[in-house]
């Protein structure tokens, strides 16, 4: 073992990870590498084992089941068509509207972030969704993916949600008050995206084009086509009500939403083998991806973790004797530092024991801080260079959309976020309000 | 053809036949799962077997999927300086990341290996449930997918460095200049 | 310098499998062992799951991934044979003194680090707990209830309640607030009213039966990395063992001084078990016995162990 200084071990882990992205190594072969090389370095040989401990950790994770199913059902959707005349609709309905579609892409990840409690549900499923729509539409691919991945994000903040039932169980909170505490910010920041694509679909209508005057349809049409809202209907309902009255867990009512897109599409007699066969398929390899990026983030995570870096980094913090808002704010900046490198689950072990015993000293409700945590997570899957809505995209948007318009789509989501949570600082009653009102 | 093309060739076709075979496997963990919420809610017996048979059949398949996720050539990049070089130099490239992540697999392999065979030593079974299956099965496939993935990378690897010499392009045909 | 090999300073990594609630107490230990050792040995403390998931913990203390752990048999009783009796079989102690005249006179101790030593740990303490009863959200006093709702056990416990024909299902921790509140799941066996209150499962059930099935309600364990423990000088051994002994009782204290606080604020409304229902658990607790003792050698002397306590205390027919 050799003593080193946390910052250089920072840099140095940091510093390999970045060069190993730049040279085109496979993120999840960058991260394997990473963490394998320190344990070696820092710890000795003894220490490898951890790497085959993360490993087997990420297979034997219940929840995560879900992921297969909520792309599955995503890929089923799409190839039998009824996402597509699901858009077509939104399309219809709102076309006369500039940026009409963008927005309504935002109110289907609100509604998909309330069914599932992982973010790459609705990215993934929205990326296999929504993007090709709104790209035969004619919208700016910039302006599309973005909101995307932003709404996508809303899977941590709008309940059910992996991230707070995590910090919950670190720090002892009610899940049911973070819970509830997570609903209006997540409503917030959805409304705060649906206006910023409105506000620049209307200077700019070349980023997200008005359906053209002789294709509109009148109301009567416009009732018409709102047939193809009852089979998504039927599925999202079924999976809300089955989560809510306990008939199924979280992650068996994703089983249930990959067995309703199936049924979804023999009713609307699209479902042949090629469609499954193609849809289970693209969910081997996407899966494929996912996990292996998961298992190297996990590694690399651990590894810096037991180095003490991260702890040292935070304690630094708490020992810098700050008035209680500098405190505040320097947490905030280093959550921002961290999630440009690190993954949600790393950071919550780093921080959260550290930080919420001081939050709770300078008389900040711990409820609201969990929502600012979560908040500053959802700013950390979409910052590069490591942020997995990023490659959530990168593994499902088409060979057209380059990388380099993915990392440049998401800098005004990122703004806007800073705008959210500013606003759940400033108000925390926009937090704690919906929990006062249910649990008092 | 150059016997690089064939290579290339063969392991796509393996590997996507290989990756069709287990993209089944999702429908089993739907099967097993749908099984349990029906006894459970219908029948109030739930069983105690369904949740670890789907969780390990999940590690299994995620876990072995990535080598059809490889053949493809579809693990993520951040391709966004490495584009910016030319098809030779990015060929250097790869030849260094191919020596990183050869290493990187090779010992994943050994101590995945040393990992399951522990485990089939020790008859192990797992401590979750009542159902107390074996878990040797299940902690094999780590080592056995890190080998396809040591293989695959392997052939990439002699693809690279023949790049970077100049003998053959991207799809294995002799470069002429 | 010849005071060299004296001064060299070891850094350990020791990983627990409880959570924050617990921090403190495995910071004062760590902080006892630097100041007993003028800072020659050096415990950083990690949380449950932060480096390794808590049912690898033995995997990862007996590779030196950790050097130090402290951990629960019952996660690992699918590779160590003595650890489903160690962590508590039903009815194999009652009381403290029990437990402790178990392992310290009766043998159990030896026969740990015998197993545990397989492994390439050296086994240092045990560490008693608490309380181990169920949490439901209607009262219950008797089996044939229990037959009627889904409930969250371990296998230990999942395997006598199979016998009555109550369904069991296994879900981790971190799932039993919302498996709780939408009724998925409608009653838990997992710890005392103090572990209950801790993950604010008050929210969501007010009933506390006791089931006397065991107490202490479960045994945890203090491991060491048996590499690491051999390069320590002889004086940083006695000062672990020392610090090892206090850390344990500290862990006792606060569970069981947490528990009567939490029955004291009312917090729950506590049910007893039917006596008749009692009796037939007991029955059914030897059968889960004699299957133990089939595992191995060292299992049947464990269990015979258990049998003599239980008869010279009048348990045992
Ligand atoms: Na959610
Ligand atoms: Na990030």
């Amino acid at each position: 073992m050799i003593d080193m200084d946390p910052l250089l071990v920072t840099a140095i882990m940091f510093g390999s990870m970045l060069f190993l992205m730049i040279i085109g190594t496979p993120l999840a072969w960058a991260l394997l590498i990473v963490g394998t090389g320190s344990a070696i370095n820092l710890w000795g040989w003894d220490s490898l084992d951890m790497v085959v401990i993360s490993t087997f950790g990420v297979m034997n994770t219940f929840i995560l089941v879900a992921l297969p199913m909520f792309i599955f059902m995503g890929l089923v959707l799409q190839r039998s068509g009824i996402t597509d005349d699901l858009f077509g609709m939104v399309y219809k309905v709102m076309g006369g509207v500039k940026g009409g579609l963008g927005a309504g892409t935002i109110l289907i990840c609100a509604v998909i972030a309330a069914m599932a409690g992982v973010t790459a549900a609705a990215t993934v499923s929205l990326g296999l969704i929504a993007l090709p729509a709104m790209l035969k539409r004619g919208y700016d691919k910039r302006l599309v993916t973005g909101a995307i991945m932003a709404g996508g994000a809303l899977g941590f903040l709008i309940p059910p949600s992996i991230t707070m039932i995590l910090y919950a169980f670190l720090t002892r909170e009610s899940i049911g008050k973070l819970f509830a505490a997570g609903v209006m910010p997540g409503l917030m920041l959805a409304a705060i995206y649906i206006i910023y694509i409105l506000v620049v679909c209307r200077v700019k209508p070349s980023l997200g084009p008005a359906i053209a005057e002789e294709e509109r349809v009148d109301w009567r049409g416009k009732i018409a086509s709102l047939r193809s809202l009852i089979l998504p209907g039927i599925i999202i309902t079924t999976v809300l009500v089955f989560t809510m009255k306990g008939v199924t867990s979280p992650t068996e009512a994703s089983v249930i939403g990959a067995v309703g897109a199936v049924l979804s599409a023999a009713v609307n007699r699209t479902l042949s083998l090629q469609v499954l066969r193609g849809a289970l398929q693209e969910t081997a390899r996407i899966m494929g991806m996912l996990m292996w990026i998961m298992i190297g983030a996990v590694i690399f995570s651990k590894i810096y973790i037991g180095l003490g870096a991260g702890q040292i980094i935070a304690e630094s913090i708490i020992d810098g004797d700050l008035s209680p808002n500098l405190v505040l704010l320097m947490i905030i900046l280093t959550y921002f530092l961290l999630g440009m490198f690190l993954d949600d689950s790393a950071i919550l072990f780093i921080t959260v024991p550290l930080f919420v015993p001081i939050i709770n000293e300078l008389g900040y409700d711990p409820v609201w801080f969990g929502i600012v945590f979560i908040l500053a997570m959802q700013t950390a899957y979409l910052t590069p260079p490591f942020g997995y809505n990023l490659f959530y995209m990168r593994s499902v948007a088409p060979p057209e959309i380059r990388t380099v318009d993915i990392y440049h789509s998401v800098t005004p989501f990122i703004l806007l976020q800073m705008v959210g949570l500013a606003l759940v600082v400033f108000f925390p009653q926009i937090a704690l309000w919906l929990p006062q009102v249910l649990f008092n | 053809m150059t016997w690089m093309k064939i290579l290339l060739q063969r392991q796509l076709e393996l590997g996507d036949r290989f990756g069709r075979l287990i993209s089944w496997v999702n429908l089993l963990i739907i099967a097993v799962l749908l099984y349990e919420v029906c006894m459970r809610y219908l029948f109030s017996a739930p069983t105690n077997w369904a949740h670890e048979m789907s969780t390990m059949l999940f590690g299994g398949y995620c876990l072995a999927a990535g080598v059809y996720t490889q053949a493809y050539d579809k693990h993520v990049k951040i391709d966004v300086i490495y584009h910016l070089f030319g098809e030779r130099s990015r060929a250097f490239l790869d030849v260094i990341s191919g020596l990183f992540i050869l290493a990187g697999f090779a010992f994943l392999f050994m101590i995945s290996y040393q990992y399951a065979l522990d485990s089939w030593i020790l008859s192990e079974v797992s401590s979750k449930s009542s159902w107390r299956p074996i878990l040797f099965p299940i902690k094999a496939v780590i080592p056995l997918t890190v080998f396809l993935l040591i293989l695959n990378q392997l052939i990439y690897f002699l693809r690279d460095v023949m790049i970077a010499l100049r003998m053959i392009d991207r799809e294995g045909e002799i470069l002429h200049d | 310098d010849t005071f060299a090999a004296d001064e060299k300073i070891y850094r350990w990594k020791m990983q627990r499998y409880t959570g924050t609630e617990s921090q403190k107490i495995f910071r004062n230990f760590a902080k006892d062992v630097k100041e007993a050792s003028n800072g020659r040995l050096r415990i950083t403390t990690f949380g449950g799951g932060e480096l390794v998931p808590n049912d690898q913990l033995l995997k990862a203390t007996g590779s030196g991934v950790l050097q130090m752990s402290y951990g629960y048999g019952a996660y690992w009783s699918g590779s160590v044979d003595l650890a489903r009796i160690e962590s508590g079989l039903p009815l194999a102690w009652t009381t403290l003194d029990e437990a402790k005249d178990l392992w310290f006179n009766k043998g159990m101790n030896n026969l740990l680090v015998e197993a545990y030593g397989e492994h390439g740990v050296r086994y240092m303490s045990p560490s008693f707990g608490g309380d181990y009863d169920l949490l439901s959200k209607e009262p219950i006093e008797s089996l044939d209830h229990m037959k009627k709702i889904k409930i969250r056990a371990t296998s230990n416990v999942a395997v006598i309640l199979e016998k009555f024909d109550v369904p069991t299902v296994y879900l981790p921790p971190e799932e039993f607030y919302t498996s709780m509140s939408t009724n998925s799941i409608s009653g838990i066996i997992y710890g005392s009213a103090y572990d209950y209150e801790q993950l604010k499962l008050q929210e969501t059930a007010k009933h506390y039966t006791k089931l006397s099935l065991l107490t202490p309600g479960f045994v945890d364990n203090i491991l060491v990395n048996q590499e690491a423990w051999d390069e320590l000088p002889k004086d940083l051994q006695e000062i672990l063992d020392t610090s090892v002994k206090k850390l344990a009782e500290d862990h006792h204290n606060w569970l069981i001084d947490g528990a009567k606080k939490t029955l004291s604020d009312n917090v729950f409304e506590v049910h007893t078990l039917q006596t008749s229902d009692v009796t037939k658990l007991t029955d059914a607790a030897q059968d889960l016995w004699n299957e133990e003792a089939k595992r191995s050698v060292r299992n049947e002397a464990a269990i015979n162990m258990i049998k003599d306590l239980a008869g010279s205390n009048g348990r045992l027919k």
